[in-house]
């Protein structure tokens, strides 16, 4: 049953990590691997204020919010400059970059030794510990992000986001302001992954540089590639496939050893067949370019 | 003083590995239009054919490394037949290509790993004796290597200069679509680039087998090194990418003897962003807006 909820949990996780990351590679077009460095710097900022200054966890969530923002602010200005495959190459470097801060400043961060007793988040005088507590504040954390980022999906913005992936010049040419809008898409989507990053820091509390490598940052690409971005169910079929196939593996009875390698395999072909056959993924809208 | 010019020198040995890195990968870049991901995979593998035929075949080093660069240039031909080629026919954009070969070379390395372990492995080899130079010390394995990188890295450049076959491969790079119009062959141009590239990418990988030795998924940093320095460098000039690798190379040197060496991907990321910001054409290609990319 743990286990179930375990599962459940994780997919809390990455679902707001993939209905984020939309907003700008579905809905802007812009393909980004800084992903995790956001999800990184939000589960830093939670934790070090939370242990560090001691304020109210929803306190400490608002301003890991708010920091991540920032900062995507900083980077999104310098590498919404570009488009295409230079702006990946930029949100590449930064990735590498926001990774060995986090590695190297062990003043701040304690570098890969990392931060262990991540005190649990108290909600309503209650501390929770199970992981059915977990799984339920995952659960209402999900539907409020979803609901927000849904909304944002429909209202002008997203469509204007939209109009600028098709055709940027015509988009601007109907007054809606590619440098403005992307900017706010690029924050906005680092500000929402800082959530499941706070989320991710209180239930493992311990956490370490090597959870937010580029690695992962192409995993988040690889579940809306796979899934399909530009709507709201493509990121939905990608979690689930990407989380619970490794877990399905595991009851076919693969040798521990292998099963991993085994399971890389089958994701790195399938992505690379997916591109070939159905480069909207499986359930998605927009095409890669 | 005496550090520094040891970690000049080391710098320097190091630049001649990342120069052949950086022109395999430039060379498809520039011919394809393909950001080759693959490319780190197919550097895993050529690695451990050199393991491979020096440990179980028991051949001695050179000749392992001719046969690996073999096998390397075929491999790359298979990458252009079963990847690129198809990618190509159906006019597929550079996200989707970006996208399939990062999945291929996810699972290269993971193949190799599943065949021969994730651990690191080492060519089992007597202590390479040291070369003094002034104050300097270098392996003889290390000039050994250099002195390879600088060589083929000087053949291919007069090669590219002079050879008709590389002009048909720059003008692939602007436009394919007129290859076939002057009468010259896309397909196999296409995959004389990718064996060459593969090819050229081998032979550091050989080097640093037998100096370092090789895991599994080392194939990502080398990767990204040699893509840092063809975009460093400027994509549109062979000097760009050896002149990328030569940067990077030194400065990462720099990085360690100034603070340490945990700091080595800041410098290379940040030179990364710093020249895409202030000089997106590159360092030695001349000045040109980013619409022409």
């Amino acid at each position: 049953m743990n286990y179930l909820l375990h599962i459940f949990v994780m997919i809390g996780i990455y679902l707001p990590l993939a209905y984020s990351l939309n907003l700008l590679v579905g809905f802007g077009g812009l393909l980004s691997v800084a992903h995790a460095a956001f999800y990184g710097i939000g589960a830093y900022a939670y934790t070090l204020l939370l242990t560090g200054a001691g304020i109210h966890p929803l306190v400490a969530l608002g301003a890991a919010v708010l920091i991540t923002g920032t900062i995507a602010f900083g980077t999104g200005s310098v590498a919404l400059r570009f488009r295409g495959d230079l702006f990946l190459f930029v949100t590449l470097g930064f990735q590498m970059i926001a990774f060995v801060i986090l590695y190297n400043w062990v003043g701040l961060t304690r570098g890969p030794y990392g931060i262990a007793g991540i005190p649990r988040p108290v909600v309503f005088e209650l501390t929770l510990r199970t992981p059915l507590q977990y799984a339920v504040l995952a659960a209402a954390l999900n539907a409020l992000i979803l609901a927000l980022l849904f909304a944002l999906y429909r209202s002008p913005f997203g469509k204007a986001l939209k109009a600028l992936r098709e055709n940027e010049t015509a988009a601007e040419a109907l007054g809606i302001s590619g440098k403005r809008i992307f900017i706010q898409a690029f924050m906005l989507a680092a500000a929402f992954a800082a959530i499941p990053g706070a989320l991710y820091a209180s239930y493992v509390t311990y956490i370490d540089p090597t959870s937010f490598t580029l690695k992962e940052s192409i995993f988040i690409v690889a579940i809306l590639m796979l899934g399909g971005a530009g709507n709201r169910i493509g990121p939905l079929i990608g979690v689930l496939i990407m989380l619970l196939l490794p877990e399905a593996l595991r009851f076919v009875g693969l040798p521990d050893a292998m099963a991993h390698n085994l399971r890389e395999i089958i994701y790195g072909l399938t992505l690379a067949l997916l591109m070939y056959l159905r480069p909207q993924g499986i359930a998605g809208e927009y095409r890669v370019t | 003083m005496n550090l520094l010019l040891q970690l000049l020198a080391n710098g320097l040995v190091n630049a001649a590995l990342f120069a052949m890195l950086a022109v395999g990968f430039g060379l498809v870049w520039r011919s394809l239009r393909v950001f080759h991901l693959a490319y780190g995979g197919l550097f895993v593998i050529s690695g451990y054919v050199f393991l491979t035929m020096c440990v179980r075949v028991d051949w001695p080093a050179w000749l392992a490394g001719l046969a690996t660069i073999l096998i390397a240039a075929i491999m790359g031909w298979l990458i252009e037949l079963a990847l690129y080629r198809p990618f190509y026919k159906r006019n597929a954009g550079s996200g989707a290509i970006l996208i399939a070969s990062m999945g291929v070379l996810v699972m290269l390395e993971n193949i190799v790993a599943l065949i021969f372990g994730n651990e690191l492995q080492t060519v089992p080899r007597e202590i390479a004796s040291i070369v003094q130079i002034g104050t300097v010390r270098l392996t003889s394995l290390q000039l050994w290597g250099s002195g390879i990188g600088v060589i083929s890295v000087a053949v291919l450049w007069i090669l590219v200069g002079r050879l008709r076959t590389f002009k048909a491969l720059w003008a692939m790079g602007d436009q394919p679509d007129l290859i076939p119009v002057l009468g010259l062959p896309l397909y196999r141009l296409r995959a004389i680039t990718l064996a060459i590239g593969t090819a050229m990418g081998a032979i550091p990988a050989c080097v640093i087998t037998l100096d370092l030795g090789i895991d599994p998924f080392v194939g990502m940093s080398y990767l990204l090194i040699a893509a840092v320095a063809v975009l460093a460098g400027g994509v549109d000039s062979y000097r760009g990418w050896v002149t990328g690798a030569v940067v990077l190379a030194l400065l990462q040197s720099l990085v360690v003897w100034k603070f340490s060496a945990r700091w080595m991907d800041m410098v290379t990321f940040g030179l990364l962003v710093a020249m895409l910001v202030f000089r997106p054409s590159g360092l030695v290609a001349g000045a040109k807006r980013v619409e022409e990319y």
